[in-house]
């Protein structure tokens, strides 16, 4: 029906990335600040999102102009899940093996997801090496897709951070750096995802 | 004897026992579906080798061996999943000629100039890489 009033339906957009990148902090925040509502939880401990989780009709107003979007916030992807990770942050046992389980199932949820995704922002934590294998993966699907991609580095906040080496690993991308927790740089990614969406 | 599992005690403990390689020329998988190549590589993988494949897999079938891999962690006791690197020549600073030779190479035999390590991650600790260089880290 929005078809014929000329009204474009809302974009399918993923948040994807390796586990604790920050996707959740940064769907929290864009959710929060338009809609009111958050995604999911979020928590130092890997693999927080272990399910994909959705937010429909996120209307988002930049520059006098308006767009609306379905975020899809997706589980973190890795080649490996260790439930004994889970027992530095003071997990159970029982619990860690639960939430490794659980972490598998999502990361295969998160791959199978990617078909459905019109536009995807890929969230990278800015004081980690980019230059990992999952990361490469990611964007090698997206570009195999021939879905649009907006890279995130976030966490700038952090000591480490540094933009310019995602800058030389990521060339052909326009990369954004932000802080989702502290809300740094929020107008550039705005900027950036509504120049992602023209390509929609 | 003992001098030698004194030198090296985790010989002794059987902790090294099992590391071995395996190099996959690009012709043993061209010719096979996604299925088969991640399935043989992922074989291979639970046999605790560490597989070194000559060229690299598509995007969709990286995705598809962890897609698999993540599958069997949930099955398979004691399986922690993978370490996946590529190695690939750094074109960045080559010739045109250098490039235009690499993409018609590419074109024919698959990106057979790549080299693809993987292998278990309970073995593995991680693979540090850069475009001209590739550390493994094993697991004490």
């Amino acid at each position: 029906m929005n078809a014929i009033f000329g009204k474009k339906d809302s974009i399918k957009l993923g948040f994807y990335g390796p586990p604790n990148a920050g996707k959740t902090s940064l769907a929290n925040r864009i959710c929060k600040d338009w809609t009111g509502e958050e995604i999911g939880n979020v928590s130092k401990i890997p693999h927080e999102t272990r399910h994909v989780q959705f937010k429909e009709k996120v209307e988002i107003k930049h520059k006098g102009k308006e767009l609306i979007f379905k975020i899809t916030d997706t589980p973190g992807i890795a080649t490996k899940i260790d439930y004994e990770d889970f027992l530095k942050f003071g997990i159970k046992k029982k619990d860690a093996k639960k939430r490794a389980k659980e972490a598998t199932q999502g990361i295969i949820e998160s791959i199978q997801w990617l078909d459905d995704m019109e536009a995807v922002v890929v969230v990278l934590d800015a004081s980690e090496n980019p230059y990992s294998q999952v990361n490469l993966t990611i964007l090698g699907n997206l570009i195999a897709r021939k879905i649009p991609v907006l890279v995130v580095a976030n966490k700038i906040d952090l000591k480490g951070a540094d933009i310019k080496k995602f800058e030389a690993t990521f060339p052909d991308y326009e990369i954004v750096g932000i802080s989702a927790k502290e809300g740094t740089n929020m107008e550039e990614f705005y900027e950036a995802l509504f120049k992602l969406a023209k390509k929609v | 004897m003992a001098k030698l599992f004194k030198k090296y005690p985790d010989i002794k403990s059987g902790k090294l026992k099992e590391l071995s390689m395996h190099v996959m020329p690009f012709a043993d998988v061209q010719d096979l579906s996604i299925s088969e190549r991640v399935q043989k590589i992922l074989k291979l993988v639970l046999d605790n080798k560490i597989v070194l494949l000559q060229g690299r897999l598509r995007p969709e079938e990286e995705a598809r061996l962890i897609e698999d891999t993540m599958a069997l962690v949930d099955h398979i006791k004691n399986f922690q999943g993978i370490e996946l690197a590529v190695v690939e020549p750094n074109l960045r600073n080559q010739s045109l000629f250098t490039k235009a030779k690499y993409g018609f190479a590419k074109m024919l035999v698959g990106d057979s100039n790549a080299l693809t390590i993987i292998g278990p991650a309970s073995l593995i600790r991680e693979i540090k890489k850069d475009p001209s260089k590739i550390d493994l880290f094993f697991r004490k």
